[in-house]
């Protein structure tokens, strides 16, 4: 169930996002044409009805973020995981402040945001916050692409879509920050006249709503850190539970002892194992899985979405998902399944895996060691 | 390990201490603020007057007459020399200059903060610089987009790249050129994806500066960093290029990337705030600040160099590399540390020449063991993957075979088996490996004499052409030093090469003819003289005619001893060429056994002037090839043998050749000597008639070597053949009629027999002895 709302929220947020962008990058031809497409690429987000959905859909994806991070047992990650990480956490910090002169100020005091004053404020007035706004698009766009390509290069037709979709993932950020050069570019050189929002007569003052906005902001990146560093001290209490080790053998290769509360992915990464794990380690493609060979310990029973995975494949009883199976003392003797080294394709192949390309994937694992 | 620290410590100090000069430069005596911009910066705000004023004079064809001629003069004058006094003291007061203006500048750094501040705001409008930094980041996601698409779709390339497993070392160097290239163009990409976007948008002066500052550090910073991974490879071992392990390789890229990093925001920082004095015209004030910040980073600098030095030198417990390899020696951590202490005053001093001489001097020796280490490295994995791809050939053998070999694998130990095998390649890659840490160590020696020469600011070419005392010394001891490795680099490939070839030409075993190979085994080592001779004496006229002796006179007396020396050793001449010809006919080799007119034997040995043959009964002839008319071998290819023998005239002849027929197939049959009849015995029917009996011939073709033995077992079993089936061999009988009509009295017969006796015995006394054979 998380796993999946994992991916609609992110679906959602990461077609916000395209919008947005695509919004921006109208700004390689004028600002009038960004203002034009305002309604349909970025306004219709936030109405009535989608606007709650998209708010739900951020605050859920979060949440289920710093779960994740709850449940890491370990930080030695794959490169994909670091960053995604990294980006998440430094997203909220970068957002906010957008997010409050923007949507807040808009639906909470009534300031209609328009590009040229926008882009006047971040080019002209705040140029801490223009940079700002570069940080964040990058971090968000790598962020959600590398979301969605986890999800997406387990998927049968992925191969076959990948090629045309680079240049899209790489087109878009791209446009939309020479876009916001170019307008920042126009609105300061003077061409486009700008019209600042203004509060409504009898309300506070724009000095006054600025000043609330900031330290609403201000008020809401301390929470986020609390809660993250809750979340890591959290993680902390819960890990503090596991002690012991275990002696693990993959065949072939050395033995290695790794601590207890680890899966046996986590354990193979740390101690540079290479191994197979295309979706990172989330259960879903099962290229992970390993034979077990023997275990001093008994294993914890597969959890409902690992059954559901080897069922798929057609595994048979020994067999388990290492990104799923906690390690719990004694020893532990398992052999891969698939090369290490496997690439999507060969997951939707319909037959066995070849017997010889794992044998030549070990042959040259001990030739490294 | 020892190796190791030495590698690393050699990249870094190249790649820091090349890759920053400016710092080096910023802050000399007579340039208290001069990088390179500065210069440049200096003719394009040259004002327009000027420029036409210069036009003006170089317009006139006189002035220019003149100048060329005092060109002219200056070129053929040599410079004036200074007495040495007059220039110690100039080195000693530019080095108080020197030092004066850093304690000047450190006193007033504290102003500097306060300066650069009013020069940004009069530079730059407001929020310029966070606009300029804004636009950098854009232009570097543009360029690492473009990059990240690039990888993707050169992603199966990478891959094959990254995870195949090289076999030989022609794929192994040709799979690092192709890594490397590929991330060069990865970088080439991000360069112009970034430089293009910067280019579309036009720009006020000093952002434009500022961003290209950023842009180049940014893409300088990237260049260090793929030519760390490329030679380090922390995350692939296969395609390492130095011989670590991987925490070491790991903590190795750490320390590069991270002095890297320190170089380039130094680099960085000085540039920029040298650029912004010069724009905003506060260089007064900003100066102390163009000399501190390079003295701070080439102080971290420092420090960091040295802790790699040593934190590189301790051995990790977990590391599974050689562990054969000597414990690392205490003092070259020391030395090293020493080295870039003693690096950083010269450069704090401002004595250049001396750095930099220190520099290159100290970087030679671990550069010459780094590229031995390279190489060595290479080759090793090379080899390494040729046993791996000959074990499994041999492995495979067997499977393919449907019967198993009888003893083979029983008699020969895996070990032994293996060990030659290695042996085997080893020597596969040996020559070539040699060749390489040679020529690798002879460009880095004249790559050292080119760096020092330019750190003094001499041309090589320019010094090497001056008649002075030192020019003299420099042009010699260059062209000794080049004679020697050269002459090094020839001699050691020869001899390996040749000894490679010996030791392949192990002696032929008992009872074989030896084959080809022994006529290289005896010419080679006459080779190996002749080279070692060869180039000994070119190395001794070429060095001592560079050091300015004339070696005409000694060539000349050479001549005229040689000559005197040939005539009087005409005949040993002759030996000496018709041996080597003997030797090119291939008309014998050791071990073979030959006829010369009337002397027969094995060739024992050959030395250039004669050749030995032992008489197969012990005598030992020496011949010098100047004798040797022809010369008959008997151990070619293959030899007849005919055997006759005699029976009386009422033999069945079907029968004899029905005998000699079965004796063929028994012989052979016969495991000793059976593989080597090549045609068995058989019969040639009666050869001829003689007065008491016929001649029956035979005749068997074998491999030389084996026919004596062949021809004893024929004539026993030809012999015991013919007993059994009732043949007698014929002998010499005499008929004796005595036309008598009485017996004859016992004195009568006794004086006949006795005369048929010597009628018998007649022709048996005109036989001609036996041939002798071995």
């Amino acid at each position: 169930m998380a796993k999946r709302l994992r991916i609609i929220t992110g679906l959602i947020l990461f077609a916000f996002l395209t919008m947005h962008l695509t919004n921006v990058a109208l700004g390689l031809s004028s600002v009038a044409l960004m203002e034009q497409a305002r309604p349909w690429l970025l306004d219709i987000w936030a109405n009535i009805v989608v606007g709650p959905v998209l708010l739900a859909a951020l605050l859920i994806h979060m949440g289920l973020g710093l779960a994740a991070i709850y449940r890491r047992n370990t930080f030695n990650m794959t490169r994909n995981d670091i960053v995604q990480i990294v980006s998440s956490l430094i997203l909220v910090p970068l957002m906010i402040p957008h997010v409050m002169g923007t949507a807040v100020a808009k639906e909470f005091f009534d300031l209609p945001q328009n590009f040229a004053g926008v882009l006047m404020l971040f080019w002209y007035y705040e140029p801490a916050e223009g940079l700002r706004q570069v940080l964040l698009l990058s971090a968000a766009w790598i962020h959600g692409c590398i979301g969605l390509f986890l999800w997406l290069r387990v998927q049968r037709w992925w191969p076959h879509v990948a090629y045309f979709s680079y240049p899209v993932a790489v087109a878009l950020p791209v446009l939309a920050m020479l876009g916001y050069v170019e307008g920042g570019k126009q609105v300061m050189s003077g061409e486009v006249e700008v019209v600042y929002a203004m509060p409504p007569e009898g309300g506070p003052t724009i000095d006054e709503i600025v000043a609330q906005l900031h330290s609403m902001g201000n008020w809401l990146i301390v929470l986020f850190l609390l809660v993250t560093a809750c979340v890591l001290v959290a993680r902390m209490w819960r890990l503090m539970g596991n002690d012991g080790a275990t002696r693990i053998r993959y065949a072939g290769l050395p033995a290695y002892t790794s601590e207890n509360g680890l899966t046996l992915l986590e354990s193979a990464r740390t101690n540079e194992i290479p191994h197979a794990s295309l979706c990172g380690g989330r259960g879903r493609c099962g290229t992970c899985r390993v034979r077990i060979l023997g275990s001093s310990h008994p294993l914890p029973q597969p959890s409902e979405d690992e059954q559901r995975t080897l069922r798929r494949l057609g595994a048979g009883g020994d067999v388990r998902l290492a990104c799923q199976l906690k390690i719990g003392g004694g020893r532990l003797e398992v052999a891969r399944l698939l090369p290490p080294h496997v690439k999507p394709a060969d997951v939707h192949y319909e037959g066995p895996v070849a017997q010889s390309d794992q044998n030549a994937g070990d042959g040259k694992l001990e030739a490294a060691e | 390990m020892r190796r190791a620290a030495g590698i690393l410590w050699a990249a870094l100090w190249l790649a820091l201490f090349t890759a920053g000069p400016a710092p080096a430069q910023v802050g000399q005596p007579g340039f208290p603020i001069g990088t390179p911009g500065v210069s440049t910066e200096a003719t394009s705000t040259a004002s327009a007057e000027e420029l036409r004023e210069l036009l003006r004079l170089l317009g006139n064809p006189a002035l220019v007459q003149a100048l060329r001629q005092q060109l002219e003069e200056n070129k053929v004058s040599p410079p004036k020399s200074l007495s040495l006094r007059s220039e110690i003291s100039a080195v000693v007061s530019r080095m108080e200059t020197r030092l004066h203006g850093l304690v000047s500048s450190f006193g007033a750094i504290g102003a500097v903060p306060a300066a650069a501040a009013e020069a940004w705001t009069a530079g730059l409008n407001r929020g310029d610089a966070l606009r300029a930094l804004t636009y950098v980041l854009v232009f570097l996601f543009i360029g690492g987009g473009l990059e990240w698409l690039y990888h993707q779709y050169a992603r199966p390339l990478r891959l094959r790249i990254a995870h195949g497993v090289p076999e030989s070392l022609g794929q192994r160097m040709s799979r690092a050129g192709l890594g490397i290239t590929f991330h060069f163009i990865g970088m080439a990409i991000f360069a112009a994806g970034s430089a293009g976007a910067f280019l579309m948008f036009d720009w006020p002066t000093l952002t434009r500066e500022m961003v290209i500052t950023l842009l180049l550090a940014v893409i300088a910073f990237r260049i260090v960093g793929m030519f760390v991974a490329f030679i380090l490879a922390p995350d692939a071992p296969d395609l390492r290029l130095v011989p670590l392990g991987n925490r070491r390789a790991r903590r190795a890229t750490r320390y590069v990337i991270s002095a890297t990093l320190i170089g380039a925001a130094g680099v960085v920082l000085t540039d920029g705030l040298n650029r912004l004095g010069i724009n905003t015209g506060y260089e007064e004030e900003l100066a102390p600040a163009i000399v501190v910040i390079p003295v701070l980073t080439a102080t971290l600098l420092g420090l960091l160099l040295i802790a790699m030095v040593w934190r590189l030198r301790q051995p990790l417990s977990d590391e599974h590399t050689d562990d054969d390899a000597a414990p690392p020696p205490r003092h070259i951590p020391v030395i090293h540390t020493v080295l870039i202490g003693v690096t950083f005053l010269l450069w704090l001093i401002g004595a250049s020449e001396m750095m930099w001489t220190t520099i290159i001097l100290g970087l030679l020796f671990p550069a010459i063991k780094t590229s031995k280490a390279i190489i060595g490295n290479l080759f090793d994995h090379a080899e390494r993957a040729a046993d791996a791809r000959s074990a499994e050939e041999m492995h495979e053998e067997p499977a393919e075979d449907t019967a198993p070999p009888v003893s083979m694998a029983e008699d020969a130990p895996p070990a032994l088996d293996d060990g030659s095998t290695l042996a085997a390649d080893h020597s596969r890659y040996g020559t070539r490996r040699l060749i390489a840490v040679r020529l690798a160590r002879i460009v880095l020696i004249l790559g050292a004499i080119a760096g020092i020469a330019w750190a003094w600011g001499v041309g090589v070419l320019s010094l090497s052409e001056s008649q002075s005392v030192w020019g003299n010394v420099f042009r010699a001891s260059v062209n000794v030093l080049i004679t020697l490795l050269l002459a090094d680099l020839v001699w050691t490939w020869a001899k390996y090469s040749i000894n490679r070839r010996l030791a392949e030409y192990g002696p032929a075993p008992d009872g074989m003819a030896p084959g080809p190979e022994a006529r290289m085994a005896t010419l080679l080592p006459i080779l190996r003289m002749f080279l070692m001779i060869t180039i000994g004496v070119i190395v001794v006229l070429t060095v001592l005619s560079s050091i300015g002796i004339n070696i005409g006179p000694l060539l000349a007396g050479a001549g005229v001893a040689g000559i005197a020396i040939g005539f009087g050793a005409q005949a040993l001449v002759k030996d000496v060429v018709s041996g080597i010809f003997f030797l090119l006919d291939d008309a014998f080799r050791v071990g073979e056994y030959i006829e010369m007119d009337n002397l027969r034997g094995t060739v024992e040995s050959m030395s250039l002037r004669s050749l030995r043959v032992r008489h197969h009964r012990g005598a030992v002839h020496t011949i010098p090839f100047g004798e040797l008319k022809s010369v008959t071998n008997h151990m070619r290819d293959w030899v007849i043998m005919k055997l006759e023998f005699r029976v009386p005239f009422d033999t069945n002849l079907m029968q004899v050749k029905k005998i000699v027929k079965r004796v063929g197939a028994e012989l052979q049959q016969h495991e000793g000597y059976g593989q080597h009849i090549l045609q068995t015995l058989k019969s040639q029917g009666v050869r001829r008639m003689e007065e008491f009996n016929m001649v029956v011939g035979v005749k068997f073709m074998c491999r030389p070597g084996a026919q004596w033995l062949i021809r004893r077992d024929a004539y026993q079993k030809l012999r015991d053949e013919f007993e059994k089936a009732g043949i007698s061999f014929a002998q010499r009988d005499v008929k004796v009629r005595v036309e008598s009509d009485r017996p004859l009295t016992p004195e009568e017969i006794k004086a006949v027999s006795g005369a048929a006796q010597q009628a018998v015995e007649k022709p048996a006394s005109e036989l001609q002895p036996v041939p002798d054979e071995p």
